[in-house]
């Protein structure tokens, strides 16, 4: 259970490693098998642009758990804490909507994919866009997470 | 559905402290939202938000991002910086132009500001608020010096732009070159005003330099020796036909995982899963934007905001230095809400003919174009280098670009000697 | 395309006062073939419209890379779009017709192919993927352009060659014994000047709208491939238009098409002399020469076969043969 409970709090992180360390290593070979054996591989750009859009997304995921989305926050520097802690909810509430929207359309796109193999690995395409709509769910997840967060912040009594 | 009505709820979302991704991404919702017949729908966004992350050269970021993280951790900025220090460290202001002038050299590695910023950036930003400047300071150089990246060729902006514009990339590389210098020299002379004003930390950074130099030349050249060997591989790596830019990048990550590694023995393997986590960490709340970004490009393309927007500039002033002005302050609010890559693609076709009717050169034009597009990494909503400079410093956006006002002073000194002198550009060229 | 009610429209669906405002988009700059055909459509359908018609272009990929534009236009956001072949293959298998390396003698024998009984094929080919053919132009064969001069056969080895991610000409290349290697075009005029890379394929138009040859020494008209490239329309968009408006689109379009393909051929004259004015040598190879070419690379055929059935790739093979034996 704990480690489930650690995975799930960690997923993100594994996965845009994983695939960090993936891209490197072919764009790596790539450059050797060029230059040292003049031998091209015809498929390490196309696997590390594919990786690259898992990356976008589930790097969205990641910067809303880790609070590291940027937003401009200059116009309520001004707010007591628990202002800002209610425009919160309302802003995740906002950016849950945004992506739930946004993660119909992404299923469209796997949906409308089938059959679809990419040209150099002849990889299915679905699998690319999966990428997105697997970033954009988790988003909503944790876009709700800190929806909670900030409700328990907005409710506690304390002194501001 | 009318531009002010668009731009309007844009701002509020961003004045609401939405998250600028959230705010590009729903304003690209928003004319299908009001007018059903509007062409560009959900589906069309999350295409373009996909497609613009399908594209190889921007994998120089999150790549030299992490590079930038290795060479910190292994301590090859230090070497770097201590023989730039031996030699400059005791003068006014030494250190923050030290850092102008790394980003110079690291341009030449680097085809991207943001991979600039972030290269430079962290190993930069901590060495100069140990020897006593202030955080903020150090984040805004870093975050406007880290513009000289696509302006020292190579640089992926200019390669859209001779896209564009069918003009000779190797002839805008060239001449990147005089203008790049011009600009590190403004940028440089504004901090040594900055420090004569301010004042430095003397007495650390003279303890620093006395140290520095008590250890001796030779000792300081040695252990600096790989450091300084770094950018001489990566742009060997290019210029001698064995890697492409953006596969440079992950020459620099084997390179510098090497050197920490094996030679200066400042980093273990069981360390590699934290850098790689501070890494991602690093670039995770960019790389959105960036897709973000092309969906909201297709939204003010079809809105026709480009031509809408120039006529209404152009329209009244024959002028040359006038309309030249004009187009200057265009791109400089461009630059303030688009990236880079998508202001190109949606301006040069527009604004290209009216300076060819002018007479302006266009490899000139577009040296002015990325220029201009160069300030607007700093300039927020849209920010390129402020957003990762804020990552790399935890300092708040709005509080760097506050700090990075007189800096961009001084690259707008540059940018008008730029626009009116076309032999700064022209010269290495014809 | 959004229909817009005029002034006098009625709510009754009639089509007189209606106007239509169409979007077409492509992925090239604004001096290509690409960009003439959009504007002889624009200006011909826009003209025998009355104004009921108004086109807008959005060149440079302001819409999208070819991809998105291609699923844009498949899901009816961009009207027409206007590329090559080779980027239709992932959507409408059968444009992978045009990947048989050397299938076509010469541009004339390639035209009349195309304008014939095999357009009808196609046509229902693309309607399946739901995209409205309407014809083909081209810009000539594609040529390559290398930093190494090839002469004879033994000449292709080890060249690294810049190639679409396709695996077809992939196969091609590496049958010859090149090395072929798929990269990003923004990337590839870098890569020949610092030698990364040693040649690249394409046609005459994008070598110099892209001053590919700036870096190269040579050009060799290898002219492997057609590079076909056309105006399709969103089957969405033309099924929803009045019989009379889909007649006019029909009609305008395969004019705009005839006209493109004047254009390429006054182009490429002008485009050889800029490249040779530029010290370039350009190579032209032996009938025999391609035709080993075609044989060594024969493989090629069968992977095309595989892909898309027999009876297209036969269909074309006889009509290019009956074709060039009556000229
Ligand atoms: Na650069
Ligand atoms: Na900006």
């Amino acid at each position: 259970m704990k480690k489930i409970r650690w995975a799930w709090d960690n997923f993100e992180e594994i996965l845009l490693g994983l695939i960090i360390t993936v891209i490197t290593l072919a764009s790596g070979l790539q450059v050797i098998c060029r230059y040292l054996f003049n031998n091209s591989l015809t498929w390490s750009e196309e696997l590390s642009r594919y990786l690259f859009v898992w990356t976008g997304f589930l790097t969205l995921s990641l910067s809303i758990k880790a609070r590291s989305i940027i937003s401009i926050d200059a116009f309520v520097l001004w707010m007591p804490q628990r202002v800002r802690a209610g425009l919160n909810v309302l802003v995740y509430l906002f950016c849950a909507g945004v992506f739930a929207a946004l993660s119909v359309n992404a299923y469209h796109m796997v949906a409308s994919s089938a059959g679809q193999v990419s040209p150099a690995m002849g990889l299915p395409l679905a699998v690319v866009y999966i990428g997105p709509l697997l970033g954009l769910v988790l988003s909503i997840i944790r876009s709700l997470g800190r929806v909670i967060c900030e409700c328990k912040l907005v409710i506690r009594k304390e002194a501001v | 559905m009318s531009l002010v009505l668009f731009f309007g709820v844009l701002a509020i979302l961003l004045v609401l402290t939405v998250p600028i991704c959230v705010s590009f991404a729903f304003a690209t919702l928003l004319p299908s939202l009001v007018n059903s017949d509007f062409p560009y729908t959900a589906d069309a966004a999350i295409r373009s938000m996909v497609s613009g992350l399908n594209n190889f050269p921007l994998l120089a970021i999150p790549l030299f991002i992490i590079a930038g993280v290795i060479m910190a951790k292994g301590k090859i900025s230090e070497r770097l910086f201590n023989v730039f220090s031996y030699f400059i460290g005791n003068k006014t202001a030494g250190l923050p132009c030290a850092v102008t002038i790394t980003c110079l050299f690291y341009g030449a590695i680097s085809g991207s500001g943001p991979a600039t910023t972030a290269a430079v950036g962290s190993m930069c930003i901590p060495l100069l608020t140990s020897v006593g400047y202030d955080l903020t300071f150090a984040t805004a150089l870093v975050a406007v010096s880290g513009g000289l990246g696509i302006i020292i060729p190579p640089s992926i902006p200019y390669i859209m732009y001779c896209n564009a514009a069918g003009t000779s990339i190797s002839e805008l590389f060239l001449a990147g070159f005089l203008p790049g210098v011009l600009i590190a020299l403004c940028l440089m002379i504004y901090s040594y005003i900055y420090c004569k004003i301010h004042g430095e930390d003397k007495a650390k950074l003279n303890a620093q330099w006395q140290e520095l130099r008590s250890r001796g030349l030779g000792t300081v050249l040695k252990e600096g020796f790989w450091a300084l060997l770094s950018p001489v591989i990566i742009l060997g790596g290019i210029y001698g036909g064995i890697c492409s830019p953006t596969e440079a990048a992950t020459i620099s990550i084997f390179y510098s995982l090497i050197i920490s590694l094996f030679v200066y023995r400042t980093i273990k393997i069981r360390d590699l899963p934290k850098i790689l986590l501070e890494g991602v960490h690093s670039y995770a709340p960019i790389l959105i934007i960036l897709s973000a970004a092309v969906a909201f490009a297709r939204v003010i393309t079809l809105m026709n905001v480009a031509s809408v927007v120039s006529e209404a500039v152009l329209s009244a002033i024959s002028s040359k230095v006038v309309i030249l002005l004009l187009i200057n302050v265009l791109l400089l609010f461009v630059g303030m809400i688009m990236d880079t890559g998508p202001a190109i693609l949606v301006f040069t076709p527009v604004l290209l003919p009216v300076t060819e009717a002018l007479g302006v050169d266009p490899i000139h034009f577009g040296i002015i174009m990325c220029v201009n597009l160069a300030i607007g990494f700093v300039t927020p909503p849209m920010g390129a280098n402020l957003f990762v400079a804020s990552n790399l410093s935890k300092v708040s956006v709005i509080e760097i670009a506050k700090k990075a006002v007189p800096f961009i002073l001084a690259f707008l000194v540059a940018l008008m000697l730029i626009t009116f002198i076309p032999e700064i550009s022209l010269f290495l060229v014809k | 395309g959004d229909t817009t009610g005029g002034e006098s429209a009625s709510d009754d669906g009639s089509a007189e006062g209606t106007t239509y405002s169409f979007t077409v988009g492509t992925n090239t700059a604004e001096d290509s073939v690409n960009q003439l055909l959009a504007e002889k459509f624009k200006e011909l359908i826009e003209e025998r419209s009355d104004g009921a018609v108004t086109v807008t272009i959005y060149s440079n990929g302001a819409l999208g890379g070819d991809a998105e534009l291609t699923e844009s236009c498949i899901a009816g956001t961009v009207d027409f779009i206007i590329g090559m072949t080779g980027s239709l293959v992932n959507y409408i298998p059968e444009a992978a017709l045009f990947d048989l390396p050397n299938a076509f003698p010469d541009l004339a024998t390639a035209r009349e192919v195309l304008d014939g009984p095999i357009l009808a094929d196609l046509q229902a080919a693309y309607e399946a993927g739901g995209l409205k053919l309407f014809g083909y132009a081209d810009s000539g064969f594609r040529v390559m352009s290398s930093s190494k001069a090839v002469r004879q056969m033994s000449d292709f080895s080890g060249i690294k060659i810049r190639t679409m991610e396709n695996p077809n000409h992939i196969a091609y290349w590496q049958a010859l014994g090149a090395n072929p290697t798929p990269s990003d075009f923004s990337e590839l005029y870098m890569s020949l000047e610092q030698g990364t890379l040693d040649a690249q394929e394409n046609p005459y138009d994008l070598i110099v709208a892209n001053k590919l040859y700036e870096p190269q020494s040579y050009i060799i008209e290898t002219n492997h491939l057609l590079h076909t490239l056309n105006m399709v329309g969103s089957k969405a968009t033309y099924d929803a238009l009045p019989a009379d408006i889909q007649q006019l689109v029909s009609e305008c379009a395969a004019e705009a098409h005839q006209y493109a393909r004047q254009m390429a051929d006054e182009r490429i004259e002008s485009q050889k002399a800029t490249i040779q004015d530029a010290g370039l040598e350009i190579i032209t190879l032996e009938p025999a020469m391609i035709q080993e070419m075609a044989d060594t690379a024969s493989n090629v055929y069968d992977l095309v076969r595989e892909q898309i059935g027999d009876e297209l790739v036969d269909e074309l093979l006889a009509q290019v043969e009956t074709t060039s034996a009556a000229e």
